[in-house]
């Protein structure tokens, strides 16, 4: 699990964020508002015009500081701090005159208003962070895993002494050792179908299990799948819950109920929650099922209230049930409480979880050999097979020709194809990255004049394979998203991996993520992706670990 | 040889692999096409149609590192806004090819390799093509009326993935992914009488994708 530092980065002002504050605002207003005893439609629209009021000053903060800005924790305390300073001033000038909270307790409000801010907004940035890191840590991995494969280390490509390869050699061999020199219609046309057959039963079944076996997909961490997870095996963090609620209790209690029932029930439904948490997560580890994951939720949710009720009357405390009375209220946002910790600690999980998967998953040489598998599978289908049907072609126009040197011409095709070694043959085609570079940058040309420049020491690393590929991707996206006519891509080694810098001839905005494709570059660079707009053309870099 | 009835079209052939761009070569002429260039280029493509009037290019969708045959189509659109576009494709659906590839030029047609020993089909799209440059057909921007999820699960279920695998990678319910199935056996005509649908739906994504399955 990520450091505590580690944990800390990333906080931001997003959009999700807002969302989840205005509705721990809207909750905290009608809870404070429901002691006054006001009508509920009152309640409810004084609740959401003080949400409203809280987005708003979010929404106006995130235009100076922007949404999709990281900031320093202490930055990030403080603002919300201010936002809540700024509600709480806002709810007590609508409440009091409304007499929806007594005009003694502003004090008080300003001060929850501002705490309960800071909690929530730190805790919904905190949330969304931590998914953040997730994935820059798979996909550093995956990228220095990728890197640090050596070519053909699980697909044996020495096609000559492939089962398939040579099964359809042996079979064409002999079918065309029987028409011999002087083919006739019929044998020549045979012959045709014949390579047809061969290409159905041995190479396609064969580029087919290698096809597949280049499958491999980054591990997708999808949030209703990690809330269901959460209730199921009710992965509930019971010591940071158990310790918030109790914060929050001795916060907030004693401004609804007074100093001494407020700080007696919080302990009392502090005790009591910790116990029923510990029990429902090991009972649901027995019988993990969503049902019962949303009832102990339930009940751990309103049965600490009452029992701190019914307690404080028991030993003599006056208690009019008003605590476990807010429960209608407080039940959903002890819910949500408990949802959004719990669903943090199963992001931290399936963190780690992910992180150990692809580690198995490089030992037994799965995602390592996916592009190696890839290439050799397109050898395969692309080259032999396309070869194959080509000389299967010419066979068959030949025999409807009836002209015996065209004829000739394409027994000998079929021949000289037969006695390649297509394990040479593959090893000819297969070309170091920075051939492949100059193969790009040649292809584009007439749509586009690419240049790449690719140092030696580049060419060398076991990551330029992966560098060039970013490269391509690059180059193609400018030219189909930006209608990019001048691409120059500059690849060299830096002491943090291997930097890429493109500039392109065109300018997109910096929100664009469709563009450029930010979002697979994102995938090979853990630190993130620059752009920069000069003067008509756009810059990008990205360094590669 | 059959020949045909000939119809003046000036072609550009836009393939990689020498021979497959000899064979068209000989079909084309034999069909009483006119063919200007064979390129292997995206520079012999854009020259060619920069210095000749091409009515029809024929483009491989798969020419290796580099553009792409739709990259290709879209630049010669640029020199000659009505010039028509024929893709040459191994794949039944070519978002098999490639899910994320950009939009086709208006009015694109698709010819599957395997037709190409058939002159009839390929003079008809070519004709089609050459009358009807920027018509759009059913049959050009999708070769199937499938959805890319449908597609997606339609692969897992070839890779031979349990309704239950799939749901856990794609972070849907069993029910959500049992009735994605169920709608793409119904697109693809697949129904429990014709046998066992999983393995007849596996059949099918192979074929669709140019390659059979495993023996």
């Amino acid at each position: 699990m990520a450091k505590w530092s580690e944990q800390l980065e990333g906080l931001r002002f997003s959009a999700a964020v807002t969302v989840i504050y205005a509705i721990a605002s809207f909750l905290g207003a009608f809870i404070a508002f429901s002691a006054s005893g006001s009508g509920f439609a009152l309640m409810v629209g004084a609740s959401a015009l003080v949400t409203a009021a809280a987005i708003m000053i979010l929404l106006l903060l995130r235009l100076f500081v922007s949404g999709s800005r990281d900031v320093h924790v202490v930055v990030f305390l403080l603002i919300s701090l201010g936002v809540g300073i700024l509600r709480g001033v806002l709810m007590v000038a609508l409440a009091v005159p409304l007499d929806l909270i007594p005009e003694a307790n502003v004090t008080t409000q300003v001060v929850n208003s501002g705490v309960s801010a800071v909690v929530w907004l730190f805790l919904a940035a905190l949330l969304l962070s931590s998914r953040e890191r997730y994935r820059h840590k798979y996909r550093s991995l995956l990228v220095q895993g990728a890197a640090g494969t050596q070519p053909n280390s699980l697909v044996d490509t020495d096609w000559d002494h492939n089962p398939a390869i040579i099964s359809m050699r042996q079979n064409l061999a002999i079918h065309m050792s029987e028409i011999g020199t002087a083919p006739s219609v019929e044998s020549l046309t045979e012959t045709s179908d014949a390579i047809r057959n061969e290409i159905e039963n041995n190479l396609r079944p064969l580029s087919h299990r290698l096809w597949f076996g280049s499958f491999d997909e980054y591990p997708h961490v999808r949030l209703t799948r990690l809330i269901r997870d959460s209730v199921t095996y009710f992965r509930m963090p019971v010591w940071p819950i158990s310790i918030t609620w109790l914060i929050g209790g001795l916060v907030g209690g004693p401004m609804l109920f007074g100093t001494v029932r407020g700080v007696i029930a919080t302990l009392i439904s502090t005790v009591v929650l910790l116990g029923l948490l510990m029990l429902f997560r090991s009972l649901a580890v027995r019988q993990p099922s969503v049902g019962r994951g949303i009832g102990y939720l339930l009940v751990a949710g309103t049965v600490p209230l009452v029992v701190a009720d019914l307690v404080l009357l028991t030993f003599g405390f006056p208690s009019d049930f008003s605590v476990s009375s807010g429960l209608a209220v407080s039940l959903p946002l002890a819910l949500i409480a408990i949802m959004l910790m719990g669903l943090g600690i199963s992001l931290a999980n399936s963190d780690r979880a992910a992180v150990l998967a692809v580690a198995q998953r490089y030992a037994v040489e799965n995602v390592i050999g996916a592009s190696n598998s890839l290439e050799a599978s397109t050898y395969i289908h692309n080259t032999l097979q396309s070869e194959l049907t080509g000389v299967a072609l010419q066979l068959k126009q030949a025999a409807q020709s009836g002209d015996p040197e065209l004829s000739r011409k394409a027994m000998a095709r079929a021949r000289e194809m037969l006695d390649r070694s297509f394990t040479a043959d593959y090893a000819d085609k297969r070309i170091n990255p920075r051939e492949h570079a100059e193969k790009v940058a040649k292809a584009w040309q007439g749509i586009c004049a690419v240049q790449i420049d690719m140092s030696g020491d580049v060419a060398q690393d076991v990551r330029a394979t992966t560098v060039t590929q970013a490269a391509e991707e690059l180059i193609a996206n400018a030219v189909r998203h930006g209608g990019a006519t001048e691409v120059n891509i500059t690849l060299e080694l830096v002491t943090t991996g291997i930097r890429l810098t493109g500039r392109i001839n065109r300018t997109w905005a910096e929100t664009d993520r469709a563009g450029l494709g930010t979002d697979w570059f994102a995938t090979l660079s853990p630190q993130g992706v620059q752009t920069v707009q000069i003067s008509g053309w756009t810059e990008l870099t990205l360094v590669i670990e | 040889m059959h020949t045909y009835a000939v119809v003046s079209a000036n072609i550009l052939v836009v393939e990689d692999e020498q021979f497959t761009r000899t064979m068209l070569n000989v079909t084309l002429q034999a069909l009483g096409f006119r063919v200007l260039e064979l390129c292997d280029s995206a520079e012999c493509a854009v020259s060619a149609v920069k210095t000749h009037q091409v009515d029809v290019a024929l483009l491989d969708l798969d020419l290796g590192p580099g553009p792409s045959g739709v990259d290709i189509a879209h630049a010669l659109r640029g020199v000659n806004p009505s010039i028509g576009i024929v893709l040459l494709t191994s794949f039944t659906d070519p978002r098999l090819h490639d899910p994320h590839e950009r939009n086709l030029p208006k009015g694109s047609r698709y010819l599957v390799k395997t037709q190409l020993d058939d002159p009839e089909v390929i003079r008809r799209v070519i004709i089609d093509t050459h009358h009807n440059p920027l018509r759009e057909s059913g049959r050009t921007r999708e070769g199937l009326s499938l959805t890319k999820l449908q597609l997606e699960v339609l692969r897992l279920v070839a890779m031979g993935m349990s309704n239950s695998e799939i749901a856990e990678a794609q972070g849907v319910t069993d029910k959500a992914v049992e009735r994605t199935v169920q709608r793409v056996a119904e697109a693809l005509g697949v129904t429990e009488q014709s046998g066992n649908k999983r393995v007849l739906l596996a059949r099918a994504y192979s074929e669709l994708s140019g390659k059979s399955l495993p023996s």
